[in-house]
């Protein structure tokens, strides 16, 4: 690094996947990933059998050569094998961001080269059909080398433990694919964002439409493309939000100001709903110490807007993930807001874990009972008393959806009935 | 009903640009009148108002009133093909669609539903604007695109000598002065000053209107509703009137 300092408000905007800083390898991720080393239980090196989750990631780096990592836990056979990348269940039973990473440097990736226009070939050894299964796949991969002890990060992607080469990977169960996933894989006329939309509905959650786009299993036959699971991830979480609010926009307001907050692996979150058509500003605090403020001396502040029209300043797989949860909240309910959202990150949130977290903590924020207040006034102290960052009432005055909601007239009072 | 335009490109700005603010709306088409189209927004800050003239028209073929029910979003992918010398017949034979023709080198025709929605009753607005600028289109939209690249709140301020535009975030401040000299207004009528500030969104959104207008005049007082008024060709009149932003 040569003993150059990079600007943690670059880090906090860019969270090792923009490359804002213009190095080719995030430095701080690299960092990460040598910290924490670890040891494997596999007693042949060169033979790694187990059950996958599944965790199937594509990679990025290469397009359209990419690398697929086929995830699977040594000598862990069966249901026990899907503790290791479960989101929904890790969150609901609160677990440690340790015993995640420990979860997450335990499984080793055999992986092998692909092109993103040759789906048919992942398709036909079964991997991309092992990569949606509802229940762990045995699996077998036959590795070039021994993998290498080193736990990889990302910040939208959960953490990716020892990789090395495949030769050859082989499924050796039948994976269990909803109904509705294989009626769309063989479906060639159905357009990917409606196929999305589609397991969205019948399997209620993201997380299988995201694989399925990433191993190219949906879409017109000649548009199907392998994609990186970062990008599906959060192409994904837009593409139903966007639907989800088609509907919520015709729904009536809410009438009173209601704020929900939960927080888990040292992520602080306030979700402020207010009478209005939807918008949405979201604001993140990063104290020091954080993964991408270790260079920092005080709080690194961040927002990200969403106006009336859709426009939002940045692509940020962050707000994407907890403007889902809002839209289903709302959707849901048949009701319209706007939304105002505090995240509080401290310095427990030390290693990043993925997007995952925030879409189910604001999902676990939004069906809890509100506190409800008569006036925005009100509720941004509310919230201010719920965190931790000293300057948080000044900043939450200072939004612009803030400045919107408590100053913007409407024209009924211009207008004579 | 049969109605034929001169310019299919009318059309295609003005619709694209309600298409940003509006979802679906009512267009009223009276035998004595022409067109018209007024609707709000969902949280009512802002009022259209698109008047086509009954002479604006080379056709007017209409019998009775007819309202047809219109996806904005819908009709402007349509009317996004509009070309450059195509005209733009729009009829209506039932009360289930609509069809949209460019008269070009072919005739291109488009049919789609007509909406069951209802249009809402709005009343005129009864405001007196103490300040009103005539300027050329042109200028408006650049005015628009530089206070853009600052901040989300647009300031107008007018005395009988200037108008000013300001913005100012945390990012910078922007300024843009239009005196009498500069040449650039073509009437200036304030009484004292007047200052009021307004969400710049709906004016970027609807930026593209102007593209087809010849001169833009903006009308408001101090801490009340704007109105934009677009002077386009053939007497046809696009305006929106906006709530301010009061502190």
């Amino acid at each position: 690094m040569g003993g150059r300092r990079l600007p943690p408000q670059l880090c906090t905007r860019c969270k090792g996947y923009k490359k804002l800083c213009g190095l080719t390898i995030c430095p701080i991720l690299e960092r990460f990933r040598t910290q924490v080393s670890i040891t494997t239980s596999m007693r042949d090196l060169s033979l790694l059998d187990g059950a996958t989750p599944p965790n199937i990631i594509v990679g990025e780096q290469g397009y359209p050569h990419v690398s697929l990592l086929y995830g699977i836990p040594p000598g862990i056979h069966g249901d026990q094998a899907r503790k290791f990348n479960d989101p929904k269940e890790w969150h609901r039973r609160r677990i440690s961001l340790n015993t995640i990473l420990r979860l997450r440097s335990s499984i080793v990736s055999a992986t092998i080269r692909v092109r993103v226009d040759e789906p048919e070939a992942l398709y036909n050894k079964e991997l991309s059909l092992a990569a949606v299964s509802e229940k762990p796949v045995e699996s077998e991969a036959s590795l070039e080398r021994p993998p290498s002890m080193k736990l990889r990060f990302d910040g939208l992607l959960i953490p990716q433990g020892p990789n090395a080469k495949a030769r050859e990977i082989r499924v050796s169960s039948n994976p269990s694919l909803p109904r509705q996933l294989e009626k769309l894989i063989w479906d060639y006329d159905v357009k990917a964002s409606d196929a999305i939309w589609e397991l969205y509905l019948t399997t209620n959650d993201v997380y299988i439409a995201t694989n399925a786009l990433s191993l190219g299993l949906l879409g017109q036959r000649k548009m199907r493309r392998i994609v990186p699971t970062r990008w599906a991830i959060t192409a994904v979480d837009d593409i139903v939000a966007k639907r989800l609010l088609a509907k919520v926009k015709r729904y009536d307001t809410i009438n009173e100001v209601e704020v929900y907050h939960a927080s888990y692996l040292g992520n602080i979150f306030t979700i402020i709903l207010a009478p209005g058509s939807f918008e949405a500003e979201m604001v993140e605090i990063w104290h020091p110490l954080t993964p991408w403020t270790q260079t920092a001396y005080e709080p690194i502040i961040y927002t990200i807007r969403e106006t009336p029209t859709a426009r939002i300043t940045t692509m940020d797989g962050g707000y994407m993930a907890t403007r889902l949860a809002i839209v289903e909240h709302l959707y849901r309910r048949k009701r319209q807001a706007k939304a105002i959202i505090v995240r509080e990150i401290t310095r427990d949130y030390y290693a990043p874990v993925g997007n995952w977290h925030i879409r189910e903590t604001s999902r676990q924020a939004l069906v809890e009972t509100p506190t409800r207040f008569q006036n925005l006034v009100d509720a941004l102290k509310y919230t201010s008393s719920l965190h931790r960052f000293k300057g948080l009432p000044r900043l939450l005055e200072s939004l612009n959806l803030t400045h919107k909601i408590l100053y913007e007239r409407s024209l009924d009072e211009y207008l004579k009935r | 009903m049969q109605l034929e335009f001169f310019d299919a490109r009318i059309w295609r700005y003005l619709v694209s640009a309600i298409s940003k603010v509006i979802e679906e709306g009512v267009f009223i088409v009276s035998p004595n009148e022409g067109m018209r189209f007024r609707a709000m927004d969902p949280s009512h800050v802002i009022l259209l108002d698109m008047y086509f003239p009954k002479d604006s028209f080379e056709t007017f073929d209409v019998g009775e009133e007819v309202r047809i029910g219109i996806n904005f979003e819908d009709l402007a992918k349509v009317l996004r093909r509009a070309k450059k010398e195509d005209r733009l017949i729009l009829e209506s034979k039932d009360s289930t669609s609509f069809s949209i023709t460019f008269k070009g080198k072919g005739e291109r025709t488009f049919t789609l539903p007509v909406l069951d929605i209802v249009a809402e009753e709005i009343p005129e607005p009864q405001l007196e604007f103490k300040a009103s600028i005539k300027i050329m289109s042109d200028i408006y939209r650049d005015t628009i695109k530089d206070v853009e690249l600052i901040g989300d709140i647009v300031k107008f301020i007018a005395s009988s000598e200037e108008f000013k535009i300001a913005s100012s975030s945390e990012f910078g401040e922007a300024e843009i002065i239009y005196s009498r000299e500069s040449g650039s207004i073509i009437d200036l009528e304030v009484e004292d000053v007047q200052e009021a500030s307004y969400t710049l969104e709906y004016f970027t959104d609807l930026s593209g209107a102007a593209r087809v207008a010849d001169t833009i005049t903006i009308r408001f007082s101090t801490d009340m509703p704007a109105e934009v008024i677009h002077e386009i060709p053939q007497g046809v009149v696009f305006k929106f009137l906006v709530a301010p932003r009061v502190e």
